[in-house]
């Protein structure tokens, strides 16, 4: 199963969200990471078939998804970036509703609904209203429905957001098991999601791919790049307006800071082993969280 | 879990329907029963029920017609006494010496007996008049059309059977109250998946185009056809209840709104022709609401939208009835959403209009407009929803 984009390209009236993207996709977790506005978003709803790219295409095998139409919906699971929900509706009953939508078997999807609630952490709340739900149990819910028809695909637009760090953890393991057969697509803009799971990650900035690699690769990618140096509050402000900063560490009077930069910035500076963290300092000057 | 149900689920189970509904069951029920309690009601047309055939046997008598000709339609009961049946007199005789709310009841049902032959005889020679005139005009599409229907039409009749009241239930009220609520549940179909953010999720499932378009037709379908079985039953349950049911079917020429009418129907004919109109036109406005509702991102923007279409229809064709030739500037009325659900001016009324030598009944323009309106609507739903794009 080999899922592509070519030339891809979306634009809003002048504005271009999408730059001629090409990507391929097999087995295995892709992390999408780039800074609000790179342009994710967009991708993701265009790859899911929800929105039409003003030129470029997405094919799935070698036939576009068009083409495919409910076939490709059929193996596709998809969780957007705020999950639409009925307020007047039980847990149980909304993933129902979406099970008949995806064409579950009503028994198969009942055993499947327990199942993916018990997974989540809602079997307690199955029977209670969505508009009494949190954003978090909301997230876990859309989660849940993504998964109902077991997708070959499963395309997950900011799927951590709202959820505590426990949560993250489970979810993320959630989609390691996952990832086995099928090809899992997640977007964030928090490089822990990514950085213990996905086996590929595409950086995107300003609607383009600029990398996409292994998490290794693109460490490897800025090794001599990264710097550690201690410097006082004034320096640090000056810093900031010269080069992307990471981490800031305060100790005592100074603070420990890590700078991406080509050359050496400062005469106390020393090189050290990058992070993936560093890596998206490095490319995204900063804006990455 | 079957989608068309969980749809019609979703339609009812919201609770500003359910309230505005009730309200306006209840409003339209203290408007008819507050009917109730009038002289007309009470009295005139009950207490000369049982000598119905006797009145209109007068009206046809020779005898009393040229008596009430020579005295140019203007006779009192005391006058026609000696030459009418004297089972009148005596029926309204029944009622000596009782007052209903300061009437004199046997001197009302008097002048209503008076009237009602004189009207009767009236009607007669109208039409005689119409067949007449027409027989001497030139040989045109419509006046062929006129005459054929003023010479076939039915007996007339004395006006007592109470279809005048049933005919009205569907000219306007009823038709826009029921139009009320059928906006009001089907406006939100599509904007409610939009303001709830559901319509990206909806449309990467497997179902969620086709199969999602045709379950919400056919439960917004099945709303619009309950809704209509609930108000025509409740209008009729309430007209029964303060009028009783129409005791004799009758043409729809012996009507007061139609006597001049070139139509040749009858009562319960049209009355039931109205029944299916109603559902028709219904399912007609949930197809355009559904349309409506598929192109905005808000329930309050589809619900006024959607009430424009229909109030437009309803208000351009109360304001142009009572005519039975279709024009330039009526056809907009005649072939509206309303005039379907009402079909008191297109249908009640024999509206035609004129294509070359033939005169062509306009319902039947209304008929094939609205089927156009309706396949139009279904198709732009579909293209709406299905291609709506997703950037919030």
């Amino acid at each position: 199963m080999q899922l592509r984009t070519q030339n891809l390209t979306k634009n809003f009236g002048n504005r271009c969200a999408v730059d001629h993207v090409n990507l391929n996709f097999e087995r295995g977790v892709y992390g999408l990471l780039g800074p609000n506005g790179a342009g994710k978003t967009t991708l993701m709803r265009m790859m899911v078939g929800i929105l039409p790219p003003s030129s470029g295409k997405v094919t799935l095998d070698g036939v576009t998804i068009g083409e495919l139409g409910a076939k490709y919906r059929d193996i596709l699971g998809y969780m957007p970036q705020e999950v639409g929900y009925y307020r007047d509706f039980t847990a149980k009953r909304f993933l129902q509703y979406l099970s008949a939508l995806k064409g579950l078997d009503p028994k198969y999807a009942n055993r499947r609904i327990d199942e993916l609630l018990d997974l989540v952490g809602l079997a307690d709340g199955k029977n209670k209203k969505l508009g009494q739900f949190s954003g978090g149990m909301i997230r876990r819910i859309g989660i849940a429905q993504a998964l109902l028809n077991d997708p070959r695909i499963l395309i997950l637009d900011e799927p951590t957001a709202g959820l505590d760090p426990n949560e993250r953890i489970h979810f993320r393991n959630i989609l390691s098991e996952l990832s086995e057969e099928r090809i899992v697509i997640l977007s964030t803009h928090i490089v822990s999601d990514v950085q213990s799971i996905a086996g590929q990650v595409i950086l995107l900035k300003e609607g383009k791919v600029v990398n996409c690699d292994t998490t290794e690769n693109l460490r490897h990618m800025v090794e001599g790049k990264v710097w550690l140096a201690t410097v006082t509050h004034g320096e640090l402000n000056e810093l900031k307006k010269r080069f992307p900063i990471g981490n800031v560490l305060q100790k005592d009077d100074h603070f420990e800071i890590r700078i991406a930069s080509d050359s050496k910035p400062l005469q106390n500076a020393t090189a050290v082993e990058p992070s993936l963290e560093d890596v998206f300092i490095y490319v995204f000057g900063g804006q990455a969280e | 879990m079957n989608l068309t149900i969980a749809e019609f689920k979703k339609i009812v189970s919201k609770k500003y329907v359910w309230v505005l509904t009730l309200l306006l069951v209840l409003f339209y029920a203290y408007l008819i029963l507050n009917i109730g309690d009038n002289f007309s009601v009470v009295y005139s047309k009950r207490a000369l029920q049982p000598v119905f055939q006797e009145i209109m046997d007068a009206a046809y008598d020779p005898q009393v017609q040229e008596y009430v000709i020579k005295n140019e339609f203007n006779v009192t009961f005391d006058e026609l006494k000696p030459v009418i049946s004297p089972k009148i007199a005596q029926t309204i005789e029944q009622y000596q010496g009782k007052i209903y709310k300061g009437y004199d009841v046997p001197k009302e049902l008097k002048d209503e007996a008076a009237l009602r032959i004189e009207s009767l005889v009236e009607r007669n020679v109208t039409i005689n008049g119409m067949i007449k005139e027409l027989e001497s005009k030139p040989d045109t599409p419509l006046n062929r059309y006129l005459l054929q229907q003023y010479t076939h039409m039915p007996k007339m009749e004395p006006n007592l059977t109470r279809w005048d009241d049933w005919i009205d239930i569907n000219h306007s009220m009823l038709p826009l109250l029921i139009a009320f609520v059928v906006i009001l549940g089907v406006a939100s179909v599509y904007t409610g998946e939009y303001t709830s953010k559901m319509h990206g999720i909806l449309l990467t499932t497997k179902n969620g185009r086709s199969k999602l378009f045709w379950s919400k037709l056919l439960a917004s379908c099945l709303f619009a056809a309950i809704v209509v079985i609930i108000f025509q039953s409740l209008a009729a349950l309430l007209y029964m209840h303060v009028y009783g049911l129409p005791f004799k079917n009758t043409p729809m020429n012996s009507l007061t709104s139609f006597y001049k009418m070139p139509n040749t129907m009858w009562a319960l004919e049209f009355y039931l022709r109205q029944l299916a109109g109603s559902l028709l036109g219904a399912i007609v406005l949930t197809a355009v609401t559904l349309c409506i509702s598929s192109l905005c991102r808000s329930n309050l923007v589809s619900f006024f939208i959607s009430g424009i279409y229909f109030g437009l229809g309803a208000l351009y064709s109360l304001s142009l009835e009572g005519q039975y030739i279709t024009s330039k500037v009526t056809i907009f009325a005649d072939v509206s959403t309303f005039s379907l659900m009402s079909l008191t001016d297109v249908l009640g009324n024999a509206k035609v209009f004129i294509i070359g030598s033939h005169a062509i009944p306009t319902i039947r323009l209304t008929l094939i407009t609205q089927a156009v309106i309706f396949a139009a609507a279904l198709l732009l739903t579909y293209v709406f929803y299905n291609r709506k794009e997703i950037t919030a």
